[in-house]
């Protein structure tokens, strides 16, 4: 009695399958098959760059873990606060080299530092370490303290060059610190993007603490939905719109992200580098549309500066994004770019909503 | 065949399907309502509570890291934390899937599991 | 009871054929991720054994056949799941046959009722789950079917067999 028993319990487990159909009519205890989507969605959650970072995938769960390692590898060379990165070294010895990857988005946060004058500045780390925000040690510091710190904040006094090999050589003057922050979440969602598509991912779903970066449409075709948060901390559903989106970058910053009250007033992470105190220019949330995360993710926190007016002129005079504006009395402001896909939640559907055209 | 065996198949097929719908409808019943509420700290399932019964948990870690959560009318929200920004204080409560309160300092995620379907895919904040 | 040369050759035959119906069995699982779930083909044989040559040896034929089967096709897992089975269905046929309560066709629900119940009992302890134990209704309701059928064929078997052993 020697049958190949394998081969036997292959088909045999495959009539037995119609066989109990058949027999459990009820259909009890039979999962029965999950509907036919495509392709599986993977999805992992993991702490870094000091949030939490959330990637779902219609791919292989490999892809998720090569994808936990490149954050990882970005947060090793940029990460402001450990020593040994290369930031870190620079700001220790004042003057370093960036490796191919730190120098790309170096240059793309310069080049936004100075297509917004200044409203964005990688120098201005000093003084948000005073204001404590950095390490949850809030306090507000004396005037004279800011403007001690101020004189050394200035992205136009940070001195670089291209060094070999598409490397960046930068010199800093003797008090001054860089960070790259306010870019470096908007620079690996758009990396992560491109990474995943490289490997044949058409639809994923990217949250890297709440810089949200979207690959093709889900898996049914129809758009991601992207709630935008709701600035206001009394609100109900937390969500003042929903923005439809393929293929794109969506980036909001605003005070409530990070903040602390003292003598009843509030002070956000935001800092205008001005004046090297929260930015308070009418604003309490700006979220960017674009293709580019990096750009997305420092114009968030450069138009926030820039207050509402300001905003709409730089949107006006430059390309490649689309903006969605709050106001503290409440107004939403958005661009003709995404009037047809962007849509107030029903809190508030009485808000006044206003389209920018060029 | 006798009387007594058709008794005996009938009463055997009565009881088991009887007892069988009871556990489906029980079954149905318990997942619709089934929402719960997961604590994650640093990756890690800490725990799980049903989100329809109110309720106050203390999250104490060893290193004195503490966070409470409370579930209220199948809301869930941290009313009382120990951690440098209080963020997940402020954070309005949730209730849908999808939607998380997150406390940096302590590497802590609360979420919402098997509940009511957000109408969005994510937040962007 | 003595046994002739026919009996034994006719308990022979019944092993034989115990062993054939669970190889049967073995290639038509019932995948149903319930462990214990059992058509109970092998069944047959010990339904008619218990009609035609008494308990004590078609006691002795289930034995030989669940250790038989178990040495050739499982482990020593399942042959101790289908050893609770095995057992459990005999006890209660044998007690159903005396009460003469039941004819052949009840015996036999019984006997595939309670394999799978003896069956998911073992499962329970050896897997410490007591969850296990609401796959029991669908057991049931396997078992009774079953029963029915091979409760039928029994019958029709027998009949030819009592002519042939007489």
């Amino acid at each position: 009695m020697i049958f190949n028993r394998t081969s036997f319990n292959m088909k045999a487990k495959k009539m037995g399958a119609g066989v109990l159909c058949a027999l459990l009519l009820c259909g009890c205890g039979v999962d029965s098959a999950k509907s036919s989507k495509n392709i599986e969605m993977k999805s992992t959650s993991f702490f870094a760059m000091d949030t939490v970072m959330d990637i779902q995938i219609a791919g292989d769960e490999e892809l998720l873990n090569e994808a936990q390692q490149m954050v990882a590898d970005l947060e090793s060379k940029l990460s402001v606060t450990s020593e040994n990165s290369e930031i870190g070294k620079i700001n220790k010895d004042k003057i370093g080299r960036l490796s191919p990857e730190s120098a790309t988005i170096f240059k793309g946060a310069m080049e936004i530092c100075e297509s917004t004058e200044g409203a964005l500045d990688i120098s201005i780390y000093p003084v948000l370490k005073e204001w404590g925000f950095t390490t949850g040690e809030y306090h507000v510091p004396d005037e004279e303290t800011i403007e001690k710190l101020l004189s050394q904040v200035g992205y136009d006094m940070v001195r670089w060059q291209d060094g070999a090999d598409d490397t960046v050589d930068v010199v800093l003057l003797d008090d001054m610190e860089i960070d790259l922050g306010s870019v470096v979440k908007g620079y690996t969602g758009t990396a992560l993007s491109d990474f995943f598509k490289e490997n044949g991912v058409d639809s994923a779903l990217i949250n890297l603490g709440g810089n949200v970066q979207c690959i093709g449409t889900k898996q049914d075709g129809t758009p991601w939905k992207i709630a935008v948060k709701s600035p206001f901390p009394n609100s109900d559903s937390g969500i003042i719109g929903v923005l439809e989106a393929e293929d794109i970058a969506v980036v909001t910053s605003g005070g409530y992200e990070r903040y602390f009250e003292e003598d009843n007033q509030i002070y956000w992470h935001i800092l205008d580098p001005k004046t090297g105190s929260p930015a308070k220019n009418g604003l309490v949330s700006v979220t960017i549309v674009g293709k580019d995360g990096l750009m997305c993710d420092g114009l968030s926190t450069a138009l926030f500066v820039k207050g509402r007016d300001d905003a709409i002129d730089y949107w006006k005079s430059h390309k490649g994004f689309d903006v969605i504006l709050v106001t503290e009395d409440g107004e939403v402001t958005i661009t003709e770019g995404i009037k047809d896909s962007f849509s107030l939640s029903p809190e508030y559907a009485n808000s006044t909503l206003t389209v920018i055209t060029r | 065949m006798k009387k007594n065996d058709l008794i005996l198949i009938g009463g055997l097929l009565i009881i088991a399907f009887t007892i069988l719908v009871g556990q489906r409808l029980w079954q149905k019943n318990n997942t619709t309502s089934g929402a719960e509420v997961v604590v994650v700290i640093d990756g890690k399932e800490y725990e799980r509570l049903p989100l329809n019964q109110d309720a106050s948990k203390e999250i104490q870690l060893s290193d004195g890291q503490l966070n409470i959560l409370q579930i209220k009318d199948g809301e869930a929200f941290i009313s009382e934390a120990n951690c440098p920004d209080k963020i997940c204080e402020k954070h309005h409560p949730i209730s849908y899937n999808g939607q998380s309160i997150v406390c940096l300092p302590h590497k802590l995620v609360v979420s919402i599991d098997g509940g009511k379907e957000m109408e969005v895919d994510t937040i962007a904040q | 009871m003595k046994l002739n040369t026919k009996k034994v050759a006719y308990l022979g035959m019944l092993i034989a054929l115990a062993f054939v119906l669970s190889y049967v069995e073995v290639l038509l699982p019932l995948n149903i991720g319930i462990p214990g779930a059992k058509i109970g083909l092998a069944n047959i044989v010990t339904v008619v054994a218990l009609y035609t040559i008494g308990a004590k040896n078609s006691l002795i034929l289930s034995i030989v056949r669940v250790i038989l089967v178990g040495l050739t096709f499982g482990n020593f897992a399942m042959m101790l799941y289908s050893a609770a089975g095995a057992l459990l269905s005999f006890t209660m046929m044998y007690f159903g046959r005396r009460s003469k309560k039941l004819s052949i066709m009840g015996v036999s629900v019984l006997g595939g009722v309670f394999h799978n119940v003896g069956q998911i009992i073992v499962a329970i302890f050896a897997m410490e789950t007591s969850q296990l134990i609401y796959y029991l209704p669908v057991l049931v309701i396997i078992g009774t079917i079953s029963g029915a059928v091979i409760g039928i064929l029994s019958g029709m078997i027998c009949k030819r067999v009592k002519v042939a052993l007489s």
